[in-house]
């Protein structure tokens, strides 16, 4: 799972601040031109392209003429292909399992951990979980490619090893049936070091003293982990949920490196199509209109993920 | 009772340490192929063999090397300007009053709820009109304007928690802005700064769209790029392939090493959200 700026939402929060009122004029001119490098940086390469994605999303443009405005039109297109509907569909299945081993097995995870009662054993199972953060994902992707290389990777090996025939071994990333399953298996067992320290964090923000009454009133531990200690990281849950989904909407590399949205379409997203309309079909205004529908989902959740993101910081604060 | 304490023990350590296996293996069998030769690969793939292959390493390096550096520039730059540029901006934002304060910041935080899928494709023909394609420059740009929005955010409510004293203090003794920066709020933000700098690092290092469509000159490709190069020389030469992978691996992890205590006490603590 990745994280980018989009899923860190935030309310800002006012801070009130109290500097001595010496020479207003001249504290003004300072704080602009501390500020300066940022305006002019944000001004040129986030908002003039942001802006502009919404104007070109209704024009016909390859990014070398004059973009002809064509109303509606990009979005029609989008809506009313087939390539669409199945990259959509695609990437509701991979958000679905994404979602699913992400809520799941990092909990587990961070839950054993959490029950370790050694702080240095603790320690060093943390860092074990967190070490493949730093490994680059493209090793990660293009190691993966070997383990689900139908000839000499690993999985057909294991399948062998129980007595699979190779006349029935799949394929994996290279039949249109199992392509997307094969992306789905990448990163087995889905242990995601960010989602696992949240939790982690969550777990060990649960006031020792509502666990020790519940020890007290002769709560088990699978009492305790009913009622008190999920209920009490359910925020945790919430948030890695929401940005599961943000992420997995926005991201499109996995299958860029490995299979370029194919065989057919049974591997692409709306991600993808994006790039790949704009950088092998010069179709700069219809790729901006894909951007423009993927925007507006990911806002829309990232509305979302701001209610829950405050109430989990809230619960943390305590 | 001891019995049950000792089995749920068992359950618990046991429980971690598969998972554990189960999530390094993949990096095992890789460090384990990267010093085969091809009759070890073909004859015993999945055994530890000996004897180990160094040549592979030497091999892969020769290759490798110019994409390493290439990436050591292109984050090295961006994070010390990121850091630079968001420091700057951070510590008005937390300790001095001016006109349309907050009404900038809105502007620059705003920018957390615009995704990258939005902006791609106009900032790549933005990046053409301003002839930057083939260029570092082209990198660089983005990059840092991209980067700084959650550092600012981040040191900003951290300047803002230095306590006040200080400040008037440093002011009556007539420090101007830029000196109470450097010789009080810096020093103190040292642990929060490096933390900042490991997750800039790690997003530009591992970046590959943006350069793919920046980038086409072979000798500027960064480590991500040119990794999909190095494995179209390589194809089935699994060995140098595989010590390729893992010399990639290497300057994260040196890194990490460094700022691991940082990186995931920062990331646990929830002084930085993610």
């Amino acid at each position: 799972m990745s994280y980018n700026s989009a899923d860190l939402t935030v309310k800002p929060v006012p801070v009130p601040v109290k500097a001595p009122r010496v020479n207003r004029k001249h504290n003004n001119l300072v704080a602009y031109l501390f500020l300066l490098p940022t305006v002019v940086m944000i001004l040129v390469f986030n908002y003039y392209p942001a802006l502009s994605a919404f104007v070109y999303s209704f024009t016909n443009w390859n990014g070398f003429t004059t973009p002809k405005f064509i109303e509606l039109q990009n979005f029609a297109e989008m809506f009313s292909t087939a390539v669409f509907s199945q990259a959509f569909l695609n990437l509701f299945w991979l958000a679905l399992v994404r979602v699913l081993t992400a809520i799941t097995v990092p909990l587990i995870v961070a839950f054993l951990i959490y029950k370790v009662r050694s702080p240095r054993l603790q320690n060093i199972y943390r860092l074990l979980f967190v070490f493949p953060l730093v490994i680059p994902l493209m090793v990660i992707l293009l190691l993966w490619q070997f383990i689900l290389n139908p000839d000499v990777g690993l999985i057909n090996a294991i399948l062998s090893a129980i007595g699979v025939p190779e006349s029935s071994q799949p394929i994996w990333l290279g039949s249109p049936e199992t392509a997307l399953i094969s992306i789905m298996l990448i990163g087995f067992p889905w242990v995601d070091g960010v989602a696992m320290l949240i939790y982690l964090a969550g777990f060990q923000n649960i006031p020792r003293s509502i666990v020790e009454a519940a020890t007290v009133d002769g709560a088990g531990g699978f009492r305790k982990l009913i009622s008190i200690e999920f209920p009490l990281v359910l925020s945790q849950v919430k948030l890695i949920l929401i940005l599961t989904i943000i992420g997995t909407l926005q991201t499109f590399q996995t299958q860029l490196v490995l299979t370029g949205g194919g065989p057919g379409y049974s591997t692409t997203v709306p991600g993808l199509v994006m790039y790949q309309e704009a950088m092998s079909n010069n179709r700069f205004g219809f790729a901006c209109a894909i951007g423009v529908v993927l925007f507006m989902l990911i806002f829309a959740l990232t509305l979302v993920n701001n209610k829950y993101l405050r109430s989990s910081m809230e619960y943390g604060s305590e | 009772m001891t019995n049950y304490i000792r089995l749920r023990s068992l359950f618990t350590h046991g429980g971690i340490l598969f998972i554990g296996l189960l999530t390094i293996i993949p990096f095992f069998i890789l460090v384990n192929l990267s010093f085969k030769d091809s009759s070890q690969f073909n004859l015993h793939r999945w055994a530890i063999t000996f004897p180990f292959h160094f040549a592979n390493y030497s091999a892969a390096w020769q290759v490798i090397r110019l994409y390493i550096w290439n990436s050591f520039v292109v984050s090295g730059v961006t994070v010390v300007a990121v850091l630079a540029v968001s420091c700057l901006a951070a510590y008005p934002m937390a300790r001095m009053k001016f006109f349309l304060k907050e009404k900038i910041y809105y502007l620059i935080i705003a920018l957390l709820m615009i995704p990258f899928t939005l902006t791609l494709v106009p900032l790549f023909s933005l990046i053409i009109d301003l002839k930057f394609l083939d260029s570092w420059l082209g990198l660089w740009g983005p990059y840092i304007a991209g980067g700084q929005v959650f550092c600012i955010f981040v040191l900003r409510s951290f300047f803002s928690s230095l306590p006040e004293e200080m400040f008037e203090a440093a002011r009556v003794d007539g420090a101007d802005e830029l000196r109470i920066l450097f010789s009080i709020v810096l020093p103190l933000s040292k642990a929060i700064i490096a933390t900042l700098g490991v997750l800039n690092v790690l997003n530009t290092w591992n970046d590959y769209i943006w350069p793919l469509m920046v980038i086409s000159d072979e000798s500027k490709m960064p480590l991500t790029l040119g990794l999909t190069t190095f494995q179209q020389m390589f194809t089935t030469n699994w060995g140098p392939l595989f010590a390729g992978y893992v010399i990639a691996s290497i300057p994260l992890i040196v890194l990490f090493m460094f700022a691991s205590k940082q990186f995931v006490e920062g990331l646990a603590s929830g002084s930085i959200k993610m």
